[in-house]
């Protein structure tokens, strides 16, 4: 029975937690005013629908700003379903920060520019996806987080269609079914979580197992189930298979927008369930099975896998989708990290792979509209013919394989140090592995990363090539994007004071 | 066996139906029927243990947002599927595969 008293803590509770969420409120109402904005005047003039969706997305961001500067302890609200704290809000910053890119890489792709087909739908779905994966990355309880994971799913299968030809369908449709059954198996491991625990928050498992920190089948079971769809969404081997269909399918600027995102989101939900419920410790008793050591060999193969796959691909699209598989890897890395450095590494990791990742996708929409395809060997000669976009890949590309000076190579090295750390703190030579397949990967990586620049520089085009020109605009863009790549190497403490202001043990 | 038993039965039988489902069908809208399957097979468990939990509004509410939910999704997958077919004549997913490499 409800009881007038209990109404009223209630609605205190809710007075309380509402201005906690001001990043939210502005997400929803912009993505309301660009839905009544695209039927008004969507049709004459579609500029207004991307000055609508930057201006909602920069009032949020201002809003997240401000929030990180004066939340100080976490904060739990509505009824510990959302938990704000600062390393929520410095993630929340970044996505927005992310989205904002991709509508600026958008505005350069030319099938938005010429067939001004459903550019209404386009923005709010993106704005839509960005705020399901706020709540994810704030999410404190597996309701909250369910919902807002559908919310950035099905957002991401109607934008991945949204080349609408025959290839653009097919990838939707790979990707509806795939997930669609990724997110059925996690829901089935969330209701046997709950039958096993009674209850939806993150509560720590070690305190439930018995004795050596070991937990029955059917747990260990549901747990699996859980990391499963989690790596559904991170790409991580078993389940990346969907993600260079997808990828090719998507507009480029979608896909660059899918290798951040959603990710993100994602791994920082893979973050909180690792930690807060310590499943770092907890082994499966009846088949022997160390949860962090599977974690660790499902990183190792998604290394393997992906980078060998990338080094066959012939177009520059599925090489990058490789590529983020790859990533990911990396990432994943430092979830399984003990101590706190694993969270440095993975947030300057994240931020570094924000930066090259959006260049690299700004310079194949550029080739793109060039040479009309995106297969490496139809970029030959383009290293006469583009000059500027030629250099800024080369140093994109070193980047991303992780090789000084850039700042790729930080956030490998700061990486590599801490599963060094974690080896001679723990002992476990899951790590010696990580560490030694981590080192030997990027080798590999070198091979398929420099093949654009190789075709672009050392092979001759057939015809003559149309000089690329940049316009100031592009040219600023391009050099935002690229010199805190060099900056960041030089002077990493810029960025690592930031990330030193989140307080691990508060989290 | 307790009631709560039974219904666990029930929902894992249900669960097992969908996988067997999702992984031997070609059409894609019958994939999409054998995922409703597993959702539903969740449905069952949270309302089932939440007989058993001290909180069981928490299980019914979450089984409430999953039937809305599950409705959402099958909306978009068929929409999805719906445009597939125009451009394909069909929804077998061993047909549609035109991305490869």
């Amino acid at each position: 029975m409800l009881l007038a008293a209990d109404i009223s803590v209630y609605i205190d509770e809710i007075i309380r937690s509402l201005p906690l969420l001001t990043t939210e409120y502005t997400l929803v109402l912009s993505i309301i005013a660009i839905i009544v904005m695209d039927l008004l005047f969507g049709k004459e003039n579609p500029q207004l629908l991307y000055m609508a969706a930057t201006t909602g997305l920069l009032v949020a961001l201002i809003a997240s700003i401000n929030d990180w500067n004066t939340v100080e302890g976490p904060q739990n609200i509505f009824e510990n379903m959302i938990r704000v704290n600062r390393l929520s809000l410095f993630l929340s910053i970044l996505l927005i920060i992310a989205t904002l890119l991709t509508i600026l890489i958008t505005s350069f792709e030319k099938p938005f520019k010429e067939e001004k087909k459903g550019e209404g739908e386009y923005f709010s779905l993106l704005t839509l996806i960005t705020l399901g994966s706020i709540l994810m990355v704030k999410a404190n309880h597996f309701l909250m987080f369910f919902l807002a994971l559908e919310t950035v799913s099905m957002g991401s299968y109607l934008i991945a269609g949204f080349k609408f030809d025959r290839k653009g369908s097919e990838g939707a449709m790979k990707y509806v079914l795939f997930g669609a059954f990724a997110s059925a198996i996690m829901l089935y491991g969330i209701s046997l979580l709950y039958g096993y625990t009674n209850s939806f928050g993150f509560i720590d498992l070690t305190e439930i197992a018995a004795q050596g920190r070991q937990i029955d089948f059917g747990l260990g079971f549901a747990l699996i189930m859980i990391i499963s769809g989690l790596f559904f969404k991170i790409s991580i081997f078993p389940f990346h298979v969907w993600v260079p269909d997808v990828y090719k399918a998507a507009p480029t600027s979608i896909t660059a927008f899918f290798s951040i995102v959603p990710k993100i989101a994602g791994l920082m939900m893979m973050f909180n369930i690792v930690n807060r419920m310590g499943i770092n410790d907890l082994e499966i008793s009846s088949i022997s099975l160390h949860l962090d050591e599977m974690l660790g060999i499902a990183a190792i193969f998604t290394l393997i896998v992906a980078n060998f796959s990338a080094i066959w691909q012939k177009s520059g699209k599925r090489m990058m989708a490789y590529s983020s598989i790859s990533h990911a890897g990396f990432m994943m890395i430092a979830i399984l990290s003990l101590t706190e450095m694993g969270l440095y590494a993975l947030l300057f990791y994240i931020f570094i792979y924000i930066l090259m990742n959006y260049g690299v996708f700004f310079i194949l929409i550029k080739l793109e509209n060039a040479t009309g395809s995106d297969e490496i060997s139809d970029f030959k000669g383009m290293g006469k013919a583009a000059p500027v976009a030629s250099t800024a890949l080369v140093i994109l590309m070193i980047s991303l394989t992780g090789l000084p000076p850039t700042a790729g190579f930080t956030a490998k090295f700061i990486l590599f140090t801490t599963v060094w750390e974690n080896f001679e703190l723990s002992g476990q030579y899951i790590y010696l592995f990580l560490l030694l397949i981590g080192l030997g990967i990027s080798v590999v990586a070198l091979f398929y990363y420099l093949r654009i620049p190789y075709f672009m520089y050392f092979k001759e085009s057939e015809g003559k090539r149309e000089p690329v020109t940049f316009n100031l605009f592009e040219l600023i863009f391009l050099l935002f994007l690229t010199t805190p790549i060099f900056l960041l190497f030089f002077q990493p403490d810029w960025l690592f004071d930031v990330i030193n202001s989140i307080n691990f043990a508060s989290n | 066996m307790t009631q709560i038993e039974l219904y666990f039965l029930v929902s894992i039988i249900l669960f097992c139906i969908g996988i067997m489902i999702v992984l031997i069908k070609k059409n894609g809208i019958m994939i999409l029927m054998g995922i409703e399957l597993m959702l539903n097979a969740a449905n069952i468990n949270f309302v089932a243990f939440a007989m058993k939990s001290p909180e069981a509004i928490h299980g019914i509410m979450f089984s409430l947002f999953l039937i809305v939910m599950a409705a959402a999704e099958a909306a978009v997958a068929l929409a999805i599927i719906l445009r597939v077919y125009r451009f394909y004549k069909t929804t077998d997913v061993d047909e549609i595969a035109d991305l490869k490499g």
